[in-house]
């Protein structure tokens, strides 16, 4: 400790006179030449000022009971930490429930089936799924818009054709598009996690209209989508039991991939970024200790003339 | 000058630049001695090592770097799983 203090403050600590140092520094102060009042003046505005701001941050920070909504806790989701990748088993569940389950109102409109290959699905399987979906194509030669089997490049179909024919056929309320949903929401997967599993009945007081249900996690408490995800809403293709909570997990973990389809690029670049960065700073490390040795080990005599 | 008769072990910095006179390098040890005769020396030899130096490096470090990654995620992959689901 005292080998390194000395060496971040040099000499100086050892100076019985290092006061003095300050006392140069202030003859040198453009306000020197100040009257007294102004001054203080001054002094008084700073203070005044510091004040005021400490005030509004202690009331800003001191009100959070003002929302009605829950905060959603954070879990421990497996792609949590530097290094972890998805559970891409869990991201194929994932898909299945967005299939069989979101899909009937939510649409996924940016991901591409193609971008299945690899993360959830082989190449055979993303093209026998997405020739289950009919497509709009055209014109043909003949000027028309024909309907056609999917193929891998094309992007998942939405449910609806367009956001009013969505709102018509939910009360007003628009499903909002799923591919990014995780990322353009407050402390996304734990959120959407947390909404999806916590429909309960509204406390007393609270009225709800028709077509909506109550929901804690949702600004506001009244949502216009039901609860979907029940314990067994579906059966997993790889045999995992389907509570409501395994469900949700996997569509979450899906929804993250979605927003996120880099996330695993991104961790196995980590590791190199921390390997070479190491490296890099051992390097300069070496080399300012180098340039410097000639300037660190001089020694300065002073001999006076004879 | 000076700095390369105190140090003579500092070759992979320094030498070009600082052990250019003949007396100096003859003084450093065996394998430093070799390796400056041999790539250092000319700039065809040494632009050489540096190229096949970069190829070995980043193969080396993007190996253990991506086998650090699959340990930590063994069975997570998708090539971890992706056997169950080929048809061949």
């Amino acid at each position: 400790m005292a080998a390194s203090l000395g060496r971040v403050c040099g000499s100086g600590l050892l100076k019985a006179s290092n006061g003095a140092l300050f006392n140069q520094v202030s003859t040198f102060s453009t306000a020197r030449d100040w009257a007294k009042g102004r001054k203080t003046l001054l002094a008084c505005l700073g203070v005044a000022t510091g004040g005021a701001g400490a005030l509004v941050y202690a009331l800003e920070s001191s009100v959070k009971a003002e929302g009605v909504e829950l905060h959603a806790p954070n879990y421990a989701w497996d792609f949590y930490g530097h290094l972890s990748s998805f559970d891409h088993a869990s991201l194929r569940r994932g898909w299945e429930v967005y299939k069989n389950v979101c899909s009937s109102c939510h649409s996924l409109k940016y991901v591409a089936f193609r971008e299945l290959i690899g993360v959830t699905h082989t190449e055979a399987e993303v093209k026998e799924m997405a020739a289950e979906y009919e497509i709009k194509d055209g014109p043909n030669d003949q000027g028309e818009y024909y309907m056609r089997p999917g193929k891998p490049s094309d992007y998942v179909p939405s449910p609806y054709p367009n956001e009013e024919a969505a709102r018509a056929a939910n009360n007003g309320a628009y499903p909002p598009d799923l591919t990014y949903i995780v990322n353009a929401r407050h402390n996304g997967e734990n959120y959407i996690f947390s909404l999806l599993t916590g429909y309960c009945d509204p406390p007393a007081g609270v009225v709800l209209m028709d077509g909506q249900y109550y929901n804690p996690y949702f600004p506001g408490g009244a949502i216009g989508m039901a609860q979907v995800i029940y314990d067994e809403v579906l059966d997993f293709e790889d045999g995992t039991p389907a509570t409501a909570s395994q469900v949700a997990k996997d569509v979450v973990s899906f929804l993250t991939w979605a927003s996120n389809p880099e996330f695993d690029t991104r961790k196995r670049w980590f590791i190199k970024a921390v390997g070479i960065f190491t490296l890099l700073l051992t390097v300069t490390y070496y080399m300012k200790r180098h340039r410097w040795s000639t300037i660190k080990s001089r020694k300065i005599v002073f001999a006076p003339k004879k | 000058m000076l700095a390369c008769e105190l140090n003579p072990w500092q070759i992979s910095l320094g030498s070009l630049v600082v052990c250019s006179a003949p007396e100096i390098y003859i003084k450093m040890a065996g394998i430093a001695s070799t390796v400056y005769n041999v790539i250092c020396r000319r700039s065809s030899t040494f632009a050489l090592a540096i190229i096949a130096g970069t190829f070995v490096f980043e193969r080396t470090f993007d190996t253990i770097s991506n086998q650090i990654f699959d340990s930590y995620n063994k069975g997570k992959q998708w090539k971890d799983i992706k056997h169950k689901y080929e048809k061949e």
